[in-house]
């Protein structure tokens, strides 16, 4: 059997390219490293959309319900009554049977922000009271909490 | 046997018309409960904050009552808001007050092809009411309607209220700053 011929790489040429190809990917990573911190994700000005809110000018938005639910039998609620973000004035809300027994009244509510779960005055058995009311009384956001235009807006209740 | 058979077969004839005899005396009914539930309707009413009104004019526009992202609703269920105020305005330590009017002065007809001038008394406790529709939305605007004699409607939406002073009454107020409040009531209800 003959023997193979076996050629040996040529000296000096082999660490030569290997240098060159560690260089171009030392480049290569660096490129890829410098594109990242100028992606929109990274970017100190963020790109993505935030909500906003179109403030009313010279008018009220108050939210109206046909019915709300309670739960029967207690106190402790778990619904929780808001101020639309567009407004500019405090809501104080309050809730009355038709018969004017007031059942829950508000602090003043920032517009954007809600109430805590309602905690009614007086527990109600299971049934429907409509007719009730769900007073709103609006004030401006200055020191002077000076009234504005208000609105009622006539809500049944089902407890259950 | 024929006979033991006969017997037998008697014996099952008369078993089976005491079965039927018993059910004729003990019926029972069942029925089955249907139910179905309706969404509640919500809304937005939007009402004019505050106005300033100037002194000595007699008619001040002060915006409008609309009602916006309204959802359940249908074609006869409507919404109804009424108006509600003193109708004058009063002052701190002064004892004149200045009497005044809210009408409904600005419309778009139905078609929505041109706006025009007119007055509606809205009196104390008056309704302006809002339609539903077959989309499940309500009209953003009140309904109104205008009658040339007795031939004719027109249709209309309105467009602004307006708060309505004689010069006379300006005349009769003593110096102050005066103030009311409109207090709007809205309602979901049906046609009848």
């Amino acid at each position: 059997m003959g023997k193979g011929r076996f050629e040996k790489p040529a000296q000096g040429r082999f660490p030569f390219i290997t240098v060159v190809l560690a260089v171009i990917c030392v480049v290569l990573v660096i490129l890829l490293l410098q594109t990242c911190q100028h992606t929109p994700e990274n970017s100190s000005e963020s790109t993505v959309p935030e909500t906003t809110v179109v403030k009313n000018e010279g008018s009220i938005s108050i939210p109206g319900y046909e019915m709300l639910e309670l739960k029967a039998d207690s106190k402790q609620q778990t619904i929780a009554l808001s101020n639309p973000p567009q407004n500019n004035c405090y809501f104080e809300i309050s809730l009355y049977l038709e018969d004017g027994t007031l059942l829950w009244k508000s602090q003043l509510i920032e517009p954007g922000d809600a109430t805590e779960p309602i905690v009614l005055t007086k527990e109600l058995s299971k049934g429907y009271y409509p007719k009730s009311v769900l007073r709103y009384a609006c004030f401006t956001m200055d020191t002077d909490r000076t009234p504005l235009n208000g609105a009622e807006t006539k809500v049944t209740l089902w407890v259950k | 046997m024929k006979k033991l058979f006969a017997l037998v077969l008697a014996v099952a004839m008369l078993a089976s018309m005491a079965t039927v005899a018993f059910a004729a005396e003990n019926t029972t009914t069942k029925s089955t409960t249907l139910t179905t539930t309706v969404p509640t309707a919500t809304y937005t009413l939007n009402i004019p904050e505050n106005q300033e009104i100037t002194y000595g004019e007699e008619k001040s526009f002060i915006g409008n009552v609309t009602i916006t992202d309204g959802v359940n609703f249908e074609k006869g269920k409507n919404i109804e808001v009424a108006v509600m105020y003193s109708g004058k305005f009063e002052a701190d330590n002064v004892s004149t007050t200045i009497p005044f009017t809210v009408l409904a002065s600005q419309y778009k007809t139905a078609d929505e092809s041109s706006s025009f001038y007119g007055e509606i008394v809205i009196s104390d406790g008056e309704c302006l009411t809002f339609h539903g529709k077959s989309d499940t939305t309500v009209s953003e605007k009140a309904y109104a309607e205008f009658k040339n004699g007795s031939s004719s409607t027109k249709e209309a939406y309105v467009e602004s209220l307006c708060i309505s002073i004689k010069g006379e009454n300006w005349g009769k107020a003593l110096a102050g700053e005066y103030t009311a409040t409109i207090m709007f009531t809205a309602e979901v209800v049906v046609e009848e």
